[in-house]
Formats: C-alpha cells, sequence, structure tokens
C-alpha cells in the first residue's frame, strides 16, 4: 500500500476530498520527499491542517477514532492508518497492503509515540464531482453509437469477430502502459515479476534498425485500431462480406510480422513477452475465425473499397503517430515540470536569494495582523484596486489562520489618496478605518466582501462608516510618500523579515516555504539589522 | 479529552518530521485489493474495508487481505 492509499483512506473517514493526483504532484515534488515533513507540508498547501504529535501509549485512549501512526516491528519503512473501534478496544491498522487487527494489549506493544493527526476542513468536504462535460460527451457519443449499432449491426456472429481486435486493442495499450501511464494491479499482472521487464524490453526494442521507426507496439496498436474501424466502416454499410475479404488479406499478411516477433523473442532478446505472445494468439485466432466462417465469401473487392481501406489505414496512422509523439511530449513535460517544481521548492535556494536582497525598510502602519511579538514579520504592501494583489491577500490570509502566533503581518495601503477618485479613496479610507474600530476580523470580512464583488458603489452602500477620515488620510498619505521616494511604486510587494520577496518566485509561492521559514532562526538575523536600519532612519 | 490539533503542545519538530520517512510508492489509481477468505477463496474488493463482508458465510470470514486498495 502507496502512502497514498493510506492517507486518502484517512481523509476520506475526515471527509476530504482532494484532488489525488494533484496532491501526488505536489508531495512528489516536495524537496523531502518521501518524509513526514513533505506530507505535512503538502496537506498545509491544501489548506488542511495538520501536526505530528508525541503521544504516550498511555494516552492512546484518548486518541481520535483515526489516525496515523508509525508502528514498532515494521519491515517497510512505512506509516500505518489506525481506526480504533471503542466498543470491542480493537484496533485496525492498515500497513504494507494489509488490515490487522489488533488487541489494546499488542497494540500498546507496536506503539512508538508518534501520531499524525489532520482537522476536519468544512471548506473540502464537499466531494468533488466527479461527473465533467467530458463524461457527458462521451455519454452522448456513446449511447449514439450504441443507436446506430442497433440499428445496423445486429448480427451476433460478425460481432464476435469484434471481439479479438477489442481483447488485441486493449493488449496493445497495456503493452504500452508505460506511455498512457496506466498503473493498475490488473493490468500490471499481465506482465508481472520477472517478466515485466522482458514485456518492455520487447516492446519497446530498438534492436533492428527498422524497429526505431516502427515498433512491435505500434504495428499491433494500429492494426487492431484498423480492423475495428474498418468493421464499422463495413458493417455501417452492410458489407461485411467485403470486410472478411479485407481481413484475410490482412491476416495473411500480419503472419511474417508475427514470425518475426517470435524469431526476435526466442533468438535475439532470448526472452519471452506474455503480451507479445497474445496477441500473437489473438491474429492466429483471427485468421482461424476467416477461414472457419468466411473461406466460401465470393464478393470481389472493388478499387473504391481498397481505396477506403487505405485511406483509413493512413489516417490511423497517422493519428497514432500525433497522439505517441504528444504522450512522450507530455510524459517528458510532466517529468521536467516534477523536477523544476522540486528544484522550486527547495528552501535553501529560495533563502539564499531572499537574504541576498538589501534590506528594504517600510514605514510604521496601524494595520497589523497576528503576534507583534512574532519573530517572522511579513510586510505585506497592497492596493484593493490591484488585480495581482487578491491572490497574495488571501494567501497570507491563510497563513494568518495557520500560524496566528508564529506571525505577524503588517499592512500597507499603497494608495495615492489625492489622485484617485472620490469612491476609490472611500474604500480605502473605509477598510482603514473598520481595521482601527471594529478589528481584525471586521476588515478581513470587508476586504473579503470587496474581492469577491468588486461593486464599489454596492460595498460603499454596505460598509461605509461615517467618519472624519483626516488622520486615515495622513497615514495614507505618509505611506504613499514614503513609497514613491523609495521607488517602491508598485504592488504586491512582500517583505520578509526586511528582505524584498525575491522577484523570481511568485508572491503565492511563499506557501511553499513559510513552514520552514517560520521554524528557521537563522533568518531571524535580519530583524536586528533591521531594527538598527529603523534606527538609522529615525535618526 | 481527546487529543486533536488544537490541544497538543507535544508536536514534532520540524527536523524530526524530516526524518520520519511517510512512505514510498508511486501514486496508483483506481486499485483494488484482494481478499483471502479462510476457505481459501480470493475474492476481488475495492478496498480491505470491504474483506469482512466479502467473507461472509460459508467462506468463513476474512483471513487477509492484500492489494492496493485497502
Amino acid at each position: 500500500m502507496t502512502i497514498y492509499r493510506l492517507l486518502f483512506l484517512y481523509l476520506k473517514k475526515m471527509n476530504i476530498h482532494l484532488d489525488q493526483k494533484e496532491f501526488a504532484f505536489q508531495l512528489e515534488s516536495h524537496p523531502d520527499f518521501p518524509s513526514l515533513a513533505a506530507l505535512s507540508d503538502t496537506l498545509n498547501l491544501f489548506q488542511v491542517a495538520n501536526a505530528a504529535l508525541h503521544v504516550h501509549a498511555s494516552e492512546i485512549d484518548s486518541l481520535p477514532t483515526n489516525f496515523i501512526t508509525k508502528l514498532k516491528d515494521t519491515k517497510e519503512d512505512t506509516l500505518s492508518y489506525v481506526e480504533t473501534h471503542d466498543t470491542n478496544h480493537e484496533f485496525i491498522v492498515y500497513q504494507n497492503s494489509k488490515k490487522t487487527i489488533f488487541s489494546k494489549e499488542a497494540f500498546v506493544k507496536k506503539w512508538k509515540g508518534i501520531v499524525f493527526l489532520v482537522a476536519e476542513n468544512t471548506a473540502l468536504q464537499k466531494k468533488l464531482s466527479s461527473f465533467t462535460f467530458i463524461h457527458a460527451v462521451t455519454l452522448v457519443c456513446f449511447l449514439s453509437f450504441l443507436a446506430l449499432v442497433k440499428q445496423h449491426l445486429l448480427i451476433t456472429e460478425q460481432f464476435l469477430f469484434l471481439l479479438f481486435p477489442a481483447i488485441g486493442f486493449f493488449l496493445s495499450v497495456i503493452a504500452l502502459k508505460h506511455l498512457f501511464k496506466i498503473e493498475h494491479t490488473i493490468f500490471n499482472s499481465f506482465c508481472h515479476g520477472a517478466t515485466s521487464e522482458n514485456c518492455s524490453e520487447i516492446v519497446h526494442s530498438t534492436h533492428w534498425k527498422f524497429l526505431d521507426f516502427i515498433n512491435f507496439s505500434d504495428v499491433s496498436i494500429t492494426f487492431f485500431s484498423f480492423q475495428i474501424v474498418l468493421f464499422f466502416i463495413f458493417g455501417f454499410t452492410t458489407n461485411f462480406d467485403i470486410f472478411f475479404q479485407l481481413q484475410s488479406i490482412m491476416l495473411l499478411a500480419a503472419v511474417p510480422i508475427l514470425i518475426l516477433s517470435l524469431y526476435y523473442q526466442k533468438f535475439i532478446a532470448k526472452k519471452w513477452c506474455t503480451i507479445c505472445i497474445s496477441i500473437g494468439g489473438i491474429i492466429l485466432g483471427e485468421l482461424l475465425y476467416v477461414f472457419v466462417f468466411h473461406q466460401n465469401n465470393t464478393s470481389e473487392i472493388t478499387f473504391f473499397e481498397y481505396t477506403v481501406s487505405v485511406f483509413s489505414l493512413g489516417i490511423i496512422v497517422l493519428l497514432w503517430y500525433f497522439i505517441k509523439d504528444s504522450y512522450v511530449k507530455i510524459n517528458r513535460l510532466e517529468t521536467a515540470e516534477r523536477k523544476a517544481i522540486t528544484f522550486k521548492k527547495n528552501y535553501l535556494l529560495f533563502k539564499n536569494t531572499l537574504i541576498s536582497n538589501p534590506i528594504t525598510v517600510v514605514p510604521q502602519t496601524a494595520l497589523i495582523f497576528g503576534n507583534e511579538k512574532a519573530k517572522l514579520t511579513l510586510e505585506f504592501v497592497t492596493n484593493p484596486f490591484c488585480g495581482f494583489c487578491e491572490a497574495p491577500y488571501f494567501m497570507l490570509k491563510n497563513i494568518l489562520e495557520r500560524h496566528e502566533n508564529d506571525v505577524c503581518i503588517r499592512l500597507f495601503f499603497n494608495f495615492d489618496i489625492h489622485k484617485n477618485r472620490n469612491e476609490a479613496s472611500q474604500l480605502v479610507q473605509q477598510l482603514v478605518y473598520t481595521y482601527q474600530t471594529y478589528g481584525v476580523k471586521a476588515f478581513m470580512k470587508a476586504l473579503d466582501a470587496w474581492y469577491e464583488e468588486k461593486n464599489l458603489a454596492h460595498w460603499l452602500q454596505k460598509h461605509s462608516h461615517t467618519f472624519d477620515s483626516f488622520e486615515v488620510d495622513r497615514m495614507l498619505q505618509k505611506h504613499r510618500s514614503y513609497f514613491v521616494d523609495h521607488q517602491l511604486t508598485f504592488t504586491p510587494l512582500l517583505i520578509i523579515n526586511g528582505y524584498k520577496f525575491p522577484e523570481m518566485y511568485s508572491i503565492t509561492d511563499l506557501n511553499y516555504f513559510i513552514e520552514e521559514i517560520i521554524h528557521d532562526h537563522t533568518i531571524q538575523l535580519a530583524e536586528s539589522r533591521k531594527a538598527i536600519n529603523r534606527v538609522d532612519t529615525i535618526i | 479529552m481527546k487529543i486533536n490539533l488544537k490541544n497538543s503542545k507535544n508536536q514534532l519538530s520540524r527536523d524530526e518530521m524530516k526524518t520520519i520517512i511517510a512512505g514510498n510508492g508511486a501514486f496508483i489509481q483506481g486499485d483494488g485489493a484482494y481478499v483471502l477468505c479462510n476457505n481459501g477463496d480470493e475474492v476481488a474488493v475495492n478496498d480491505c474495508s470491504e474483506m469482512d463482508k466479502a467473507c461472509e458465510g460459508s467462506k468463513g470470514g476474512a483471513k487477509i487481505c492484500s492489494g492496493g486498495g485497502n
């Protein structure tokens, strides 16, 4: 059982639904993968609060009914997912592809004192809809195809033949499972254990020169696709006699390739490939079927029918060429993206880039969030009318929710109160006044509402208060002058403990590093240097 | 009182978390599991939580469940 199975089983029990593919991508691109820190950071990235705790064996009864833990005596170095049953005091442990039931005494003996918990998140409890637009279109296509088949192709005996190319096509896809990234135990069982490499070796072999251009897997997938397409073309035109005439030619032409494949396995590769032999069996079965049931076909194939067949084959070969090429490119890009993201998530690299920036000093602000005494200070210069500032704002809000005690966020509005129209100025004034009078929650509620509707008149109608804006204007203008004087005229701007957020990163990339920054005490050095700078500025 | 994220102070340090292996293995989608029943039958199930149900009655109960989907 992979860590994903354990984790998603746990998350399912907690009624948390995540995009599993995206989660796997983010986890595997974490520089510390496969550590627990990587797992925790990735869950944080998906806004699933979590923690790893030291829990003494005497506290086992106080644990929630579902949790992830690390047990003693495990052969593989993996975590275990545990479900507890209060009624019969049983511990159901999912580990290493096994589900084992332990009594409390037996479970305590295996206890290692480490528990990993996630908190329920109501926002993630809505199950992602699995029925998408693509599914709907596929369903419509399938139903209309069924209607066509019902009207034109009702002959069971001929339909039986379709089973051969259908199975052949299926086997050809399995032979290319690495290309299509199909991972399933059922598919794996076709090429399991020691023979696995053999299949891959035969299917992707380039031992002979011509296999560089077209290998056995290309031949089999195009051959069976061609058979299926011809079946429906001639089936819908009720011309099955011609179809089977063509099949006898095609199948006879396939025999030398079949012999070549067997020769290659026996004498060149000196290994047998289960899938290749099965595909060979299918072709022999088809040949037998055609010569037993359709040997007396006397229909003459016309030039038009030959042309249709050649044209179909050409289209299929071209299509396959482009599909395969696209898959190869996608797979290569996915690998490159994973490597690039892993590189980007490297904290040491980020930190070195961050602290190589000169110290940026900003003035005091009234808009302070989180713990003022926290060692980590994030100074965020924004503007409610800046579209790029929205995502960083919500990211910082999320960080604040998770690390209220560890972070201090100082917010600045880089906004020219005199140059902007009255209503726009009112929005900023009202936001500052809301913070000063009603506090952090009211401020965030008002700013959230602004980002949600972005209708100035409506927002002002709902969130306006009457007050003397002199002091607020003075602060806003002071900030504005400071930023202009120091050429910090762009928004959003994020400063971490005095260091400007590196330009080569996107501000929202802070999500990748926040856990490390919070636990990194060396980065605090800048704070003291900044303080000295502040004093200099004041002097 | 049940332990939860809010009331626990005994959290692992980040360095400790980095030393603990969460688990390897490629991401496998739609994987199934197999239950070996006490009568020797092997039954395919979606995940191991279904193991008991799969081996009910004459199958004599579940012996062991294995596979990617548990």
